[in-house]
């Protein structure tokens, strides 16, 4: 059994990033265009600093006072015009990243979508259907964090921190030079957060895993546990591990709990470096009487300087704290490429053909098959059915009935042997074209969530009304249907569980007759259906069957007695052949059937 | 913050590191605002010409002293408040599993085990949230939140009330937008539903889509949810992004009027550039403490609803408990139903026993068997003590199963199950299951037994090999043989195999039986079947109909006499020729 996840083991962070790019190649100007305006965003946050030092420069000219209100009028003036500005322009910004994000992951989405539905039978069937939910859904979403918060944090935080930087070289390159010496201890211990928090995230993701699986396990076999006396050995067990993920969550505490006051104790020192730097300068300015207003208008770049210290560092901080995001989005990233990395494993030969004017001659010729290497479910399996008979298939269970239905459809790809459809192998046909021409009416009928049409019709507008309701009386299904209140528009809830197997088996004849199908295969349901509907279903099978080739599994040897042929299976082999009576009169595995049947009733 | 009667205990089990930590937590808040009057204090001593050098290093040293002490203090509260929470919800996690752990089969056929593990997840992390951020928040937004409007309240009264205003009305829109927001975030998250659902739906019906050519149609189908996904994505993010821009437009004109009104003061007051730039900083400070109280809200009433959840869930009656009475007594193997009736507890109008009477004799093997639904299975789970009955119905070695220790009772019991349920762990540890470390000699002697040894021992890893996801997966057959080994590894005097034969092939079957014979020999031993095969050499064979008991007797007995037996006989003869199994 392969499971997507067998893959994995090649794909590479880089690998899945150069992917994700490609995805990103089409919006390149909307994320180019952000990029510029987000330079608007970082230029409004620089500005409080600025005007703080501006203010106290004012205040320091010399001036009358209602002059300086003046100017400081002006300043507010401005200030709040580039804040009106800006917030538009953050706004237009911050939509444009998202919306080219949520852009990206919509086409994965489809493309996941789409690629799960052209795996075959046998691929979707080994992996749990919660998965590939998982995949379209979940993922995606995880991913579009990287595509929106991640990207957006990126781009913000790496534009303020430069931003403020060549804002303080300009104002002061001395003090700003010698507060840079504590930038490799900033690098540093980032990096080292960064792997450490990587570790310990690491860390805990594995051991909330397991201790979900422990409790998953545990809590279905409660049963055994309780049976065999082992309570308290359970009890014990899940101690300990409650006890390694508190460990595990309290590690990762501790990587923020030094990380983040370190961050802060550096910004501070690159504050006590400005201010020591300039605060000396000031005072040299002093000591020689330099004139008031050079001593404000240093005063002013302090307080400048100082502001734009203090919060040099936090994108750092930011940064530094996505990462997890970054980590669990590409986790996710590489289950969804796991998925589309899968090959269908059955595929259209180049050369197919599309099926015209299809007879409905089958025939089996020599037909071997096996799910699983060494155990063959048909062995030398050869029939033929000619146009418009009806064949019937019989046999215990696991004798192979079932699966012969879907290797005519191909859903299966057989080991040995031919099958041919009008004399042609089915290799040869499209696979659409195939079963365009063949209704499937299975044993567990499939309903859809909407209303006795939408489930008739499948959604096919083409499908006239009137053909909905002529299929229906056709098969009988009209008789429960003319009950309901709203009819053909009564709401059909989850998988059907508002209709009885019965009603729901009417209805997949229903849709199979309003597709028109040249050769019916039904696989009969085996559970009890009401003496009522039963009768209803043998009455429309009877007439399906004079409609053109018919291939039955049959449960109930009652709905069979007419066909033209019986093919009796045992072990994935034919064990005998021919009508009804024929059979009766041989005496043998169709006889043992026929007794089981009725006699022992 | 969360109270409640399973809360409470917490706040007092680490009152220590929790009141250390809010006690750090203040102590930081005031000494952070000392950083704005110092540098307050600079800025003045230029301006007014009177700082000395001295005094400007002093001033230095200070802050770097109170830097030193705000590192430490960071370090500490985190470690002491989200340490706590951490402690807390390991405490709760294992209160909760303990509770699972007494919980009996009852519970567990009503609830999914899906749905009890969102008390292990999601509701404990909401409450684990309201201890760690939720006491950080309350306590930060209180105590910072009123040192900063103290002391900027010294610096001007008028100013504060002009830039407090706004903040306070920052507050009072946060709760609105942010109720809008989360109203569009629950579109966004019913359009992900929805798209989930159809995803769901596609996928297991996967078989009907392709039967009838309906792929493209599918595929334009999802492209409706994901387009409607999409639209209230886009939705949700526009409101956020204009939240975010109300509440910097908020802060921006806030401090503009700072800095004009403020520039008036200090024009026409004492109010000094120093005391405007500290007035500047402390409002900055004041930030957090809005935005946290909002969002304190947000986790306390998430707080609020997974605490009952959680509370109802530790809440649950348990149905198996001993009364005070019960006392251990020598169980051997013989087993006596007297008119037992039994009905499931949630469903007490449909009896599913009717008055059932026989003996098992110690050191017999015994089949029952019976169709589906018949009542073997709950036969079985009452002689386990999963569910309780009326007194005087069922006796072991002359004793009412409902005086004993139900523990006890379990301990004199072997038990296979019919889906041969193993845990993830080693061979070793699964086969000695009802022991702690069991030897090797020990598991091997069963494994033998029991007919898995070969198998065990062609594994790379023998009786270490793990099963389950993380190492090998066994075949149906291995399993069982397995499961028997462990209830073969408990010695007891009672071994039941639940319907935990019928899967394999006949000639498997007869020798696992002619096996247990020989191991089981003057131990009680019963056979749950609905196979003829299985039970036909057994001492004596229970038949048992619709709940109730048809005939006890030997093949012999039950072929001569009973109608319902002779009928099974025919058919399943029948169905083996046909399968062709004979």
């Amino acid at each position: 059994m392969r499971d997507f996840q067998e893959q994995t083991i090649t794909k590479t962070d880089r690998s899945i990033i150069t992917r994700l790019v490609k995805y990103a190649k089409p919006f390149t100007k909307d994320f180019i265009i952000s990029a510029f305006l987000m330079l608007g965003d970082v230029a409004v946050s620089a500005l409080g600093p600025i005007l703080i030092g501006l203010s106290i420069q004012i205040i320091g000219r010399d001036a009358s006072i209602s002059s300086k209100m003046f100017q400081f009028t002006w300043v507010g003036t401005i200030f709040l015009g580039i804040i009106a500005a800006v917030s538009v322009i953050i706004y237009y910004q911050n939509w444009l990243l998202q919306r080219a994000g949520q852009k990206i992951v919509y086409d994965i989405r489809m493309e996941v979508f789409n690629h799960i539905h052209t795996l075959s039978n046998n691929q979707i069937n080994q992996i749990p259907v919660g998965k590939l939910v998982t995949r379209v859904t979940h993922d995606t979403n995880t991913l579009s964090e990287m595509y929106s918060s991640v990207i957006v944090s990126l781009l913000r935080n790496s534009l303020m921190m430069v931003t403020y930087f060549v804002i303080m070289l300009i104002f002061d390159y001395k003090s700003t030079l010698m507060m840079s010496l504590i930038f490799p201890f900033v690098i540093i211990a980032t990096m080292i957060f960064r792997k450490l928090s990587r570790k310990s995230y690491r860390n805990v993701r594995n051991r909330v895993s397991n201790i979900n699986a422990f409790l998953s396990e545990n809590l279905s076999g409660m049963k055994l546990t309780q049976i065999f006396n082992q309570e308290d050995k359970k009890k014990q067990a899940f101690k300990i591990q409650s006890k390694n993920l508190r460990k595990a969550y309290f590690n990762e505490l501790m990587v923020f709990a030094i990380y983040r006051p370190l961050m802060f104790l550096f910004s501070m020192v690159a504050t006590i470096i400005i201010l020591y730097y300039i605060g000396n300068d000031i005072l040299s300015l002093i000591e020689n009487n330099a004139s008031p207003t050079s001593i404000i208008i240093k005063i002013s770049l302090l307080v400048t300087m100082y502001q734009y210290a203090k919060s040099l560092f936090e994108p750092v901080q930011q940064l530094a704290e996505q990462f997890n995001v970054l980590q669990s989005a590409l986790a996710s990233s590489e289950k969804i490429f796991d998925v589309l990395d899968t090959v269908p494993e059955i595929l259209d030969e180049e050369d197919a053909i599309e099926l015209n004017n299809f007879k409905g001659e089958i025939e089996f010729k020599n037909v071997w098959f096996q799910y699983i290497e060494d155990e063959w479910v048909l062995k030398n399996v050869s029939f033929k059915v000619n146009p418009n008979d009806t064949v019937a298939f019989v046999g215990a269970t696991g004798s192979g009935k079932t699966t012969i239905m879907s290797l005519i459809v191909r859903n299966y790809e057989i080991q040995k042997g031919q099958i041919l459809i009008d004399g042609i192998d089915i290799k040869k046909i499209k696979r659409t074209s195939l079963r365009k021409h063949i209704g499937q009416m299975p044993q567990d009928v499939f309903l859809f969530t909407g209303t006795i049409e939408s489930n008739i019709t499948l959604n096919n507008e083409s499908v006239s009304k009137d053909k909905v309701i002529e299929s229906a009386t056709y098969v009988g299904a009209d008789s429960f249907i003319d009950r309901l209140d709203d009819g053909y528009l009564h709401v059909v809830r989850e998988r059907g569980n508002n209709f009885s197997t019965g009603q729901r088996q009417l209805l997949s004849f229903a849709r199979a007759l309003t597709y028109e199908p040249t050769v019916m295969i039904l696989d009969e349901a085996t559970a009890n259906i009401d003496s009522e509907t039963e009768s209803l279903i043998q009455e429309s099978l009877t007439k399906m069957m004079q409609l053109n080739t018919m291939l039955v599994v049959a449960h109930r040897l009652s709905t069979i007695q007419h066909a033209d042929n019986i093919i009796v299976m045992q072990k994935g082999e034919i064990k005998e052949m021919g009508k009804h009576q024929d059979l009766l009169k041989q005496k043998g595995l169709y006889y043992k059937l026929y007794q089981l049947q009725y006699e022992s009733k | 913050m969360v109270f409640g009667k399973y809360m409470n205990k917490y706040y007092l089990k680490y009152f220590i590191p929790l009141l250390l930590g809010v006690i750090t937590l203040i102590y930081v808040d005031t000494v952070q605002v000392e950083i704005p009057a110092i540098i307050s204090k600079m800025i003045d001593g230029f301006d007014e010409n009177t700082i000395t050098k001295q005094m400007f290093n002093d001033s230095l040293v200070r802050l770097i002293s109170i830097v030193l002490i705000m590192v430490a203090g960071r370090f500490l509260w985190r470690i002491f408040v989200f340490g706590s929470a951490r402690f807390i919800e390991n405490d709760i996690r294992v209160a909760l599993f303990n509770k699972s752990s007494e919980l009996g089969i009852d519970y567990y056929a009503k609830h999914k085990v899906g749905g009890i593990m969102t008390y292990f997840t999601a509701d404990l992390d909401a409450i684990r949230q309201a201890f760690g951020p939720g006491i950080l928040m309350l306590a930060d937004s209180l105590a910072l939140g009123s040192i900063v409007v103290i002391r900027m309240a010294q610096l001007s009264q008028t100013m504060t009330l002009i830039a407090v205003i706004p903040m306070a009305l920052l507050g009072v829109v946060a709760v609105f937008v942010l109720k809008r927001m989360r109203l569009k975030y629950k579109y966004r998250q019913e359009a992900f539903e929805q798209m989930n659902d159809f995803t769901q739906e596609s996928f297991s019906g996967f078989s009907v889509i392709r039967a009838f050519v309906r792929e493209v149609k599918e595929a334009y189908f999802f492209k409706l949810k994901n387009d409607h996904f999409y639209e209230k994505h886009i939705d949700f993010v526009k409101t956020m992004i204009f939240v975010n821009i109300i509440i910097n437009i908020f802060i921006n004109l806030t401090i503009l009027t700072i800095i004009v009104y403020g520039a008036f003061l200090t024009l026409t007051t004492g109010f000094t550039p120093g005391d405007l730039t500290e007035y500047f900083t402390l409002f900055t400070l004041l930030i957090w403490p809005v935005m946290a109280l909002s969002q304190f809200a947000a986790i306390s009433s998430q707080a609020q609803a997974s605490k009952k959840r959680i509370s109802d869930f530790l809440d649950e009656p348990i149905l198996i408990k001993d009364e005070d009475d019960v006392v251990e007594k020598p169980i051997l193997g013989g087993i006596q139903f007297s008119n037992l009736d039994f009905a499931y507890p949630d469903d007490p109008d449909n009896p599913v026993l009717h008055n059932v009477s026989f003996r098992i004799d110690s050191g017999e093997m015994v089949g029952i068997l019976g169709r589906t639904g018949s009542g073997k299975s709950t036969l079985v789970d009452l002689l386990l003590r999963l569910y309780n009955i009326k007194q005087q119905a069922l006796f072991l070695d002359g004793n009412d199963i409902m005086q004993l220790p139900y523990r006890h009772v379990r301990k004199h019991i072997a038990y296979v199950p019919q889906d041969n349920f193993l845990f993830s762990e080693t061979l070793k540890n699964n086969i000695g299951f009802s022991e702690e470390n069991i030897s090797l000699d020990k598991a091997s002697y069963y494994a033998k037994l029991a007919d898995v040894h070969e198998n065990i021992v062609e594994f790379k890893e023998g009786y270490e090999t793990e099963i389950g996801e993380r190492g090998v997966t066994l075949s149906g057959g291995q399993k069982q043989r397995v499961s028997i080994a462990r209830a073969l590894a408990k010695d007891a005097p009672i071994l039941i195999l639940d319907d935990s034969v019928s899967a394999v092939d006949t000639k498997t079957e007869e020798a696992i039986i002619k096996n247990l014979k020989k191991i089981r020999e003057n131990k009680t031993t019963i056979i749950i079947a609905h196979r003829i095969s299985t039970v036909k050499k057994m001492d004596k064979i229970v038949l048992l109909d619709n709940g109730h008991l048809l005939d006890v007797g030997t093949h012999d007995e039950l072929l001569s006499r009973c109608e319902l037996y002779q009928e099974m006989v025919k058919k399943q003869t029948l169905e083996q020729m046909v399968g062709g199994d004979i």
